[in-house]
Formats: C-alpha cells, structure tokens, sequence
C-alpha cells in the first residue's frame, strides 16, 4: 500500500503541473489569438477606411501590373476617363494612351520597374469619349512580402483646367506683348518700388540701347543730364504717392538726336488696391510741338502782316503824293501806260518836252500827232517802234528820236529809255518811257566827231611823218652797209696787197702799221656788221610759232665748232620745251649767248656751257638760261651788260663789239619778254630771257614799278 | 676785137672795187679774159652789143658777169632786170657782188634772177677767196644750160 500511495502520490503532482502548464499556455494563446484578432480587426478597419478614402476620391486611382493588366478602378477614374470598372479591371492600360504615347510610358514604367517614385508626371489621356485630356500623374510602386516590384499604383488629377488657364494667360500676354511692341509708342513697365523690368521694342529701336543698359533705373543715359534730376523727382514722388506720373521730355534716339516725348505712367492695382506694377508710355510728340510752334508763327506772322499792311497803307498814301510831287518836278519826262496802252502817268516835264499835252490818241496815230521822227530827222516813227510799244512787248530799249511839231518847229532830239512794268509772277502789266532833252548832247557828239577826224587827220599826217623817217633811217642803214663798208674795204685790201706785194721791201715799224691797219679795219666790219645786223632785228616783222629749240642750238653748236675744237668745252644741253617764238630771231639769242659763252670761258682748263629751261612759278612762264663758268661779271654792271656799245671787258682781253647782248635784248622784248643776267667775277655768267608778256602779279608789279617811276 | 671772146664781164664802178676784183681773179688764175665796164649802160651796150659795142657779136656772150648793184645811170638792179628779161642774154650767169647784207637786196636779187649773190667781205683774204670760188664754180664747174649749145660753144673756143 504505500508504495501504491507513493505513485499516487507522484502521479497527483505531475498531474498538477501538467494541469497548471496547459492552464498557462491556454491562457497565453486566448491572448495570442485575442491580439491577433483585436490587429485584424483594427486591420480591418484601416482597409476600409482606405477603401472608402478610394471609392470617395475624385482623383483617377487605378493600380495595374508591370505589364499593363488593371487590377484597381476607382469612381474616379471612371468619372476621369469615362470607362466603368467592369470595363478595365483585367483590361489594359494602353486604351487610355492617345498616339504617340506610348514610349514615353514605357520610360516611366521603367521608372517604377527600379523602384522609383513618379510625381505630377503631367501628360494627355485618351477619355472613352475619344477626347484628350491633360493630367497630372503620380504614380508608386507595388511591391510583395519579399519587397519585388510586382505593380504600379496610379493618381491622376484632370489639370485641363489648369492648362487652359496657363494658356490662356500666355495667350493674353502674347497679346499684350504684340501690341506693345505694335504700337508707336514707348512703353515699358516698372515694379512696385518703380524699378523698370520690362521695355517693348519701339523703345530699344528708339533709343538704341540694350535691356542691359536701360533695365532698373538704366533708362537716365537717354535722357539729357540737365533735366535728369526733374524727371527723377518726378518720377519717385509718383512711386511713393502711387499717382499717375505726366511729363514731357525731350529723349535721346539711336541718332543722337533728341526728340520730345509726352511719358505717362499708370499704376495697376490687385484686389487689396496695393500698386503691383507700373504701365508707362513715352508718346513722340515732337511733330505735335513743331506743328503747336508753326501754328503760333503763323498766327503771329499773320498779326504782323496785317499790321504792315495797316502801315503800308498809310505809307502808300504818302508815297503816292510824293511821287505825285517828283513827278511833276522832274525833268525829265515821264510816261506810263497800264496793259491796255492807256496812259495812267504823263508829267509835265512830259508835255515840255514834246511841246504836246497828253492826248487819248491811238499809238497807231502818236507818231505823226506829236511829230516822232527817226534819227535820219525825215522818217516818221512807225507805230510798232514807239518805246512804249516795245515796252508793252516785253522790251527794254534805249532809243534816240527826233520831235518835231508846230510848237518845235526846229526839232530837238530827245534819248527815250523804255521798259516793261512786271508783277511779281513776270507779267506785263503796263509800260513806263523816260525821255530827255539830248540836243546839248548831240551838239557835243558832233563836235566830238568832228574833233575826232580831226585827230585822225594829224594821227595819219603823224603816221606818214614817222614812216618817212623809218625809211630814211632804212635807207641810212643801207648806206653804212655799203658806203662804209666800200672804203674799209679797200683799205683792207690794199694794205694786204701792199704787204703781200712789198713787205720784203718795208722795215719792221712799216711792217708793224701796216698790221695795226689791218686789225682796225677787220674791227671796224665787225662792228658794222653788227650794226646792221641789230638794225635789222628791229626791222624784223615777229613771226611767232611753235619752235623746236635743240635742233637750233645744235646748229649753232656746228656752227661755232672751229671756235673750239683745240679746246675742251663740256655742253650740257637740256631737252627744251617746245617755244612760241620767232625761230630765226631765237636763233639769234642762242648765237650770241652761245658764242659769249665760248669766249668768257676761253681761259678754263675745261669750259661747261648749259641751257636749260624752267617753268617760273609765279606766272608760267618759260625762262631760259645760258650759263658758263668763264670769267664772269661783276654783278654791279649787270644793267649795262644789255647796251649796245656797252662792254665790261678790256678789248685786248676779250674781242667784241658790246652790240650781241643789245640784240638778245631787243629780240627778247620784240617777244614781249626781256633777257638779264647774273655773274660774279670768274664765277661765270648766267644770261636768262624769256619770249613771252609778263603775265599777272610780275606783271602787274611791273607796270605799277613803270607807273610810279613816271 | 678785144670785146669778144670775153669770160668774165665785170660791171663795178668803183676803182678801188675793180683793182681788188682784178687782182683776186687773177691770183685765183680763174681767167683771163675779163673785161671790165664802169656802169650800168656801158654793161647793157657791151651786152645788146650796142653803141661804142656795136662792133660785138651778141653770140658771143660772156661766161659769167660779175655785177656791181649800186652803180651809175642804169643801177645794177635794172642791169639785172634787162639781162634775166631778154632770150638772148638770159642764159648767162649773172653773180651780184654786194657790199650789202641787206635782205631786200637779197629778195629782189633772186627774184629777177640773179644766179648768185655775194657779199664783199671786208677782210681781203676772204674777198680773194670768195672771188676764185665764184670764178671757178660758173666758169669751170657749172655746166652751161643746153639751150642753144651750138652758139655758146664755137669761135669762142678758137679764140681762146
């Protein structure tokens, strides 16, 4: 028994702790399953929340797959798109991509597929109705227990609304923005604080700047510095006031120049009526204002003229008594005639002067009623020669005429001067003649002219006296020629044959005479040759033409030759100018130059003769020069050079008559032009002359210098 | 008859002229038969054979004349005018010796005909020279005018 009583013992006790052991853990899984059931529940209750946030939402939410299959459709997106859930759940979402969608939602899908977040992706949708419209998409990823990727949860939002607000407001400031820049004017706009943000185009095309430079408060470089600080103050007292800004001022454009303009800026108000911006125009009034300043001139031209005619008039009034007065005092007679021919003027010196009152007479009639002659005193004046006829015609004449009638039975000669009265366009309006007694004049004409034969008489009488005395000068040249020549002649020949004949016979003194004989015979034909030769260049008729000069100089070189060819002469002759000149006259100056030259230059180891020619600056004119580097002159005997028998050397030392350098002259003033020279002593000798009339101011100079000598 | 078969007929009226022309020619051996008249008829009657001439044959000229131009009653000019005028006389080369350059004497000279025209110099040396080229150039050089050759040439060269 107690064996029995102690396992029964034991067994009470493991039963106990086994009881106690199941009570524990009954009690802890009625609170496991309690939690779980109390989690569910509150599960539950979140999903369902969660489905009824869904169901009330007014955004499309739509869940799909990767592949596109629709698992979720909300009443939303049914009310979006226009499809019924029965009909997409299971469908695909492509039906709702209009065309060419779709690679743009492979990308974002691809989005998804990494696990990305897509928010307010905003796109078009295609409605069951087969309209488009824009939407807003947010879309998230679906993923499983395991965190894969298996769906993609979608938001829509209809934003067509919000587009066609952006639109339409882009549309209205294209608008706005076109007829800014449309329209004339300048405008721009400023903030709050009246900083400017914004120019249109006639602006910048205006004022040549840029929006860099004129953005803000950049605007003052167009502006001229001296007014600046009162637009400035204008401008920021209107900002701070919030009042409308009104101003004229002149702005500076792309050229520079200013022109006026008429700025208006308005403040814009938002609904609290705070200023948000400022709309601002520049208005060109420039042509308003010259055309406000033209109006103002013309007015006050208007005023002063009609003030001038006021004073004319009276001015009028006066001047007509007193022509009225110098009419009727003058001497000389005075008529006029309107258009008509009818005389409106006719003073009395007038009717004194024809011996005639005025008379409404036909001009056809004038002439044989008062007696109008021409000059030959016996033709009578026909009608259409009467000056006031002619002036009638538009002619301005000077006419001398004869009046004789009953009261001027002798005649007397009157001069008439007549010519058209114009108006201002140039039309013949009437005609005016003067007249004046000429008989005084015409007396002294006549004396004039018989003075005049007179003179003429004594001129030819004077004419034929002093041909007479160039013949007997002539006729006394000829003579020298011969009859002085004869006789030297002789004594030439003479003695030479006497020495040829008898020198073995004479003694050395005899001999000696008879040589002085010789020279001074041979001297004595020199100079007569000379003589003559200058007697007949005065003589020479000038036979002027256009001359090559370096063929005649070359001639005379040739002809020179045997006066030095034992001596070394270096000639430099230029190429000359082509000369209007007589050509045996000039080759006579470069003759005696040439050969004058030769015979200073005969004592230098090397003679260098030149001809060259320059073109003097004052007048143009050529002037000519030979020179050598002989003995030279001193520059004081340089007038005395050009007499005839003046000589500057000992006539041992260099032979000559003193007659060449008289020809050059003579030559050169038959030409009109005159020949000097200069030289110092063994400096050699330069001669210049030129061939033509001094012209302008030298030759002005020149006459006054003869003028004030006189 | 001394007058004919005459070379040179010389018509200067100066005596002074005459000698040196005489002497020039002579040393120049350009001729020697000249025959010297002293003025402007005596030269026209030795030429027309006329008056104290008469005797002369007017076909046989001389070979050239040497004319002075300022000489007595008939002037050397109208000499010239009369010899150049006539079909007889107008072959014969008339040389004008001058103591004149002047240019009018030159024109007129030429334009009644005169062949050549000189003018004395007054060195002596160049007279004798001139004179002998005269003498050899009409005398020797020039070839007479064919005209009427059959009367130049003939008793003139027997004579000579």
């Amino acid at each position: 028994m107690n064996r029995e009583i102690g396992i029964s013992a034991r067994a009470q006790t493991e039963l106990n702790r086994l009881n106690a052991e199941l009570e524990r853990r009954t009690k802890q899984r009625t609170e496991d399953l309690e939690t779980a059931l109390r989690e569910r529940t509150r599960a539950q209750a979140v999903a369902l929340r969660l489905a009824a946030a869904v169901q009330s939402s007014d955004d499309a939410i739509v869940s799909q797959t990767l592949d596109g299959t629709i698992t979720a459709w909300n009443p939303g997106a049914e009310k979006l798109f226009g499809y019924a859930e029965s009909e997409m759940l299971g469908g695909y979402t492509k039906r709702l991509l209009p065309e060419g969608r779709a690679a743009e939602y492979s990308v974002v899908i691809d989005r998804i597929r990494r696990g990305e977040h897509v928010e307010h992706f905003e796109t078009v949708r295609l409605r069951k109705d087969g309209k488009q419209i824009d939407v807003s998409v947010t879309m998230s990823a679906i993923r499983d227990v395991g965190g894969t990727v298996i769906g993609v949860s979608k938001i829509s939002r209809d934003i067509t609304k919000r587009k066609r607000a952006e639109e339409a407001l882009r549309d209205s400031e294209a608008r706005f923005q076109t007829i800014a820049n449309g329209i004339q004017q300048l405008v721009w706009m400023a903030d709050s604080s009246g900083s400017i943000f914004w120019y249109n185009q006639r602006w910048y095309e205006y004022t040549g700047t840029t929006a860099e430079q004129t953005d803000g408060w950049g605007w003052q470089m167009v502006y001229d510095p001296k007014i600046l600080p009162a637009v400035l103050e204008g401008w920021k007292t209107a900002v701070a006031n919030g009042t409308p800004f009104d101003m004229e001022s002149p702005l500076r454009g792309a050229d520079g120049k200013f022109r006026s303009f008429l700025t208006r800026a308005m403040p814009l108000r938002n609904a609290q009526g705070e200023v948000v911006h400022w709309l601002a125009t520049n208005t060109d009034i420039t042509d308003l204002k010259r055309a406000e300043e033209r109006r103002a001139q013309l007015a006050q031209e208007l005023a002063r003229q009609a003030k001038e005619l006021a004073d004319s008039r009276s001015e009028l009034e006066t001047q007509t008594l007193m022509l009225q007065s110098v009419l009727d005092s003058m001497a000389e007679g005075l008529v006029a005639t309107d258009a008509e021919g009818k005389f409106v003027i006719w003073n009395p010196a007038a009717d004194r002067i024809l011996g005639m009152a005025s008379a409404p007479i036909a001009f056809d009639l004038m002439s044989s009623h008062y007696g109008l002659y021409l000059p030959d005193q016996v033709t009578p004046l026909p009608a259409d020669q009467l000056p006031i006829v002619r002036a009638l015609r538009g002619e301005v004449s000077t006419t001398e005429l004869v009046v004789r009638n009953p009261s001027l039975k002798d005649g007397t000669w009157i001069e008439v001067s007549a010519s058209p009265l114009r108006d201002k366009a140039g039309t013949v309006r009437g005609g005016v003649a003067a007249f004046r007694d000429i008989n005084d004049r015409k007396s002294a004409e006549r004396k004039i002219r018989e003075l005049n034969d007179q003179l003429e008489l004594h001129v030819a009488e004077r004419t034929a006296q002093l041909q007479t005395a160039i013949k007997e000068l002539e006729s006394f040249s000829y003579s020298v020629s011969h009859d002085l020549r004869a006789p030297l002649r002789h004594i030439a020949g003479f003695s030479k044959m006497l020495v040829e004949e008898y020198g073995a016979n004479l003694d050395s003194g005899a001999q000696h005479y008879l040589d002085r004989i010789q020279s001074g015979t041979h001297k004595m034909g020199l100079l007569i040759d000379e003589l003559l030769n200058l007697a007949r260049v005065g003589r020479h008729a000038l036979n002027r033409q256009s001359t090559a000069l370096n063929p005649i100089i070359a001639d005379i070189i040739s002809i020179l030759k045997p006066d030095f060819e034992d001596r070394s002469v270096k000639w430099m002759i230029d190429e000359l100018p082509p000369a209007q000149c007589d050509p045996v006259l000039v080759k006579q100056i470069f003759q005696n130059l040439l050969a004058n030259a030769l015979k200073f230059t005969r004592g230098c180891q090397e003679a260098c003769i030149q001809v060259s020619c320059t073109r003097r600056k004052e007048d143009g004119q050529l002037v000519f020069m030979v020179r050598d580097n002989g003995v030279g002159f001193s520059i004081k005997f340089a007038d005395k050079l050009f007499g005839v028998f003046q000589r500057l050397h000992r006539s041992d030392d260099f032979e000559g008559t003193g007659i060449g350098l008289a020809t050059v002259q003579l030559i050169a003033h038959k030409h009109g032009g005159k020949a000097w020279a200069e030289g110092e002593v063994d400096k050699g000798a330069a001669f210049f002359f030129t061939l033509e009339a001094a012209k302008t101011v030298e030759g002005m100079a020149q006459l006054s210098a003869v003028g004030g000598t006189i | 008859m001394k007058s004919n078969g005459v070379e040179i007929l010389l018509v200067e009226d100066s005596e002074e002229d005459m000698d040196l022309t005489l002497h020039a020619l002579q040393r120049g051996k350009v001729a020697n038969r000249i025959f010297v008249v002293r003025d402007g008829e005596e030269a026209l009657d030795f030429l027309f054979c006329r008056g104290e001439y008469s005797e002369r044959s007017i076909e046989l000229p001389p070979k050239l004349v040497l004319l002075d131009l300022k000489l007595p009653k008939v002037d050397g000019m109208e000499v010239l005018k009369i010899i150049k005028a006539d079909a007889r006389t107008k072959t014969i080369p008339v040389v004008i010796l001058t103591s004149s350059k002047e240019e009018r004497d030159l024109v007129s000279g030429y334009d009644l005909g005169a062949n050549s025209f000189i003018q004395k110099p007054v060195d002596f040396e160049q007279f004798r020279e001139t004179i002998k080229n005269v003498g050899l150039y009409w005398l020797v050089i020039n070839q007479p005018p064919v005209l009427e050759p059959s009367r130049l040439i003939g008793a003139d060269h027997d004579k000579r």
